[in-house]
Order: structure tokens, then C-alpha cells, then sequence
């Protein structure tokens, strides 16, 4: 029993690993956001078996996919904030993969019926 | 606001964090300077914003933000590779980072060929030593002088054995000290 409940969070754990990245374009789709701000919304849907570390290389790949760019947040009090958001080819990855997302989904439900 | 971790009041949040940024340290080691100042920078910036900037963050709310963070081993690395197209390398430094990889590639091996030929020269002395006892040693000759290896009465008699019955021993540990030394120091490349 401990066994079946043990492999059932593993495949949770890499099931919501696996769609960080997705996860994460679709929060940026939704609004811009610097690193912290977008691990705690991830954190909210996600829950907290993704470490927030595991972001951050996401974002600097996306960055270097040149999906992502950052710009400076000097508005508010404090050190200026790095600020992520989309760039027009990263808004087109994110619904092409937000749609091949819900695909995937809607076809494994499909499967369990 | 606080706008670096050194700034904590508290010393236990301070050393946690300090502790930390080692560990980070650490996993981004053979990285670049700019790479491993970014991923550094990049943590703090988290690290400062889960704190809420606040200098008087106790040591449970700051372990509390580096566990959410996760193990800096867990991330560094890709975190490092992702950042590195940032910092393109210049053909200089390029040359440099080559050579400089060759050269400790061949200094491990000059290194590790020396200390396997000691090795050999250790084991001689030690089959010497046991085929000829008179003649291999380390010996005080009649006229004073000292003489390590092999000799022959045709030259000058032997005053004293100064090693003597430990000089079998002494050479199997120094041929046993210089074989482990050159698997140690092998280069890299050659280990599995």
C-alpha cells in the first residue's frame, strides 16, 4: 500500500515537472512577472513538489529560445526587479503548446473512460 | 529594504544563507565568472524577494525560502548551461580555456608517469634487496660518504647498512605510495 501511494507521487512529481514549461508559458501569457512572483503562481497550481530553482533554468532557455526577454522594474522601492514576459514568437509557442497540451490531456481522459 | 543577504540581523539567517550561497558556490565552480555571478545573482534576487527584503527575517523564514528554492546541486547546473549562451567566449579566451585544460591534462600526466617510474625504481630496489642484501641500500662507506642503490665492494668497503632489515618494508611502502600516487594524479580523461 505504502509502495502504490509512494509510486502514485512519483508520477505526480514528474508529471508536474514535466509540465512546468508549459506551465509556466501560460502564466506569462497570462501576465508579465519577475522569477519570484511566477514561482509562487506556479507553486498555486503546481503545489510545492516542484522546487523553485527548477524555474529558472526554464526561463533562461526560454530566454535564449528568445521566447522570454526581461526588462528592468525600477518602479518600485529597492533593488531594480528582473521583469519576464513574452516576446511575440514565446506567445506563439505558448498557445501551440498549451493547445497540443489539452490534446494530449483530452485524449489520455478519453482513454480512462 | 535589505539588498543583499549579508545585511540579515539575525546570525543564524545570516550563516544559513551564507552556507547556502556556498553550496552554490560550489555546484557553479568550474563556470565561468560572469555565468556563475549571474545563476548567484539570479538566487539572491529570489532568495531577497521571498524574505521580502526585510534585514530582520528570522533563520525559520529564510530555511523556509532556500527549501521552497530547492538544492542549488538540483539546479545550478542547468541554470548554469541556460545562462552560458549570455556570455559568448572570445577567441582569446576560448584559446586560453583550451590550452589551459591541455596543459593540466599534461602536467597530470608527466605527474602520474613520474610517480609510476619511481614506483618501478621502488619494486627494483625491493627485488635487489632481497636477491642481493649486500649490495642494495642504503650504505655509509668506509670514507663517510652516504650511498642509496646498489653497490659493490670493488669500489670502497661498506661501513654501515644504515637502513638495514627495514629496508625491504620501506621499499614495498614507497613502491606501493608512488603507484597510488600516479592513479591519483592521472589525468582525467583516463578515468572512468
Amino acid at each position: 500500500m505504502t509502495d502504490s501511494r509512494a509510486e502514485q507521487a512519483r508520477i505526480e512529481r514528474q508529471m508536474r515537472k514535466g509540465v512546468l514549461g508549459v506551465a509556466a508559458l501560460a502564466a506569462l501569457l497570462e501576465a508579465p512577472a519577475h522569477g519570484y512572483a511566477l514561482a509562487q503562481r506556479l507553486k498555486d497550481v503546481l503545489g510545492s513538489s516542484v522546487a523553485e530553482g527548477t524555474l529558472y533554468p526554464l526561463l533562461a532557455s526560454f530566454e535564449a529560445a528568445g521566447w522570454v526577454k526581461h526588462d528592468w522594474d525600477t518602479q518600485q522601492a529597492g533593488p531594480a526587479r528582473k521583469v519576464h514576459s513574452l516576446t511575440p514568437a514565446g506567445e506563439q509557442a505558448a498557445a501551440s503548446l498549451l493547445t497540443s497540451w489539452r490534446e494530449t490531456a483530452s485524449r489520455i481522459e478519453d482513454m480512462g473512460k | 529594504m535589505m539588498e543583499r543577504l549579508d545585511q540579515l540581523q539575525d546570525p543564524a539567517a545570516r550563516d544559513a544563507a551564507s552556507a547556502y550561497l556556498s553550496k552554490l558556490d560550489e555546484s557553479l565552480a568550474a563556470r565561468r565568472k560572469p555565468v556563475r555571478a549571474d545563476v548567484r545573482a539570479g538566487v539572491e534576487a529570489h532568495i531577497l524577494e521571498a524574505i521580502e527584503h526585510d534585514a530582520s527575517a528570522d533563520a525559520a523564514s529564510l530555511q523556509k525560502a532556500l527549501t521552497a528554492l530547492g538544492e542549488p546541486v538540483d539546479f545550478a547546473s542547468d541554470w548554469a548551461d541556460a545562462v552560458e549562451a549570455r556570455y559568448p567566449q572570445g577567441a582569446l579566451e576560448q584559446g586560453v580555456e583550451f590550452a589551459s585544460a591541455r596543459g593540466r591534462l599534461i602536467g597530470q600526466a608527466l605527474a602520474s608517469g613520474l610517480c609510476v617510474i619511481l614506483g618501478f625504481v621502488a619494486t627494483l630496489g625491493l627485488i635487489g634487496r632481497l636477491v642481493a642484501p649486500e649490495s642494495v641500500g642504503v650504505f655509509v662507506l668506509a670514507d663517510g660518504e652516504i650511498f642509496i642503490g646498489t653497490w659493490t665492494s670493488y669500489y670502497a668497503a661498506i661501513e654501515r647498512d644504515v637502513v638495514g632489515a627495514m629496508t625491504v618494508p620501506m621499499c614495498l611502502a614507497l613502491a606501493a605510495l608512488f603507484f597510488a600516487l600516479g592513479w591519483i594524479v592521472r589525468p582525467r580523461a583516463m578515468k572512468k
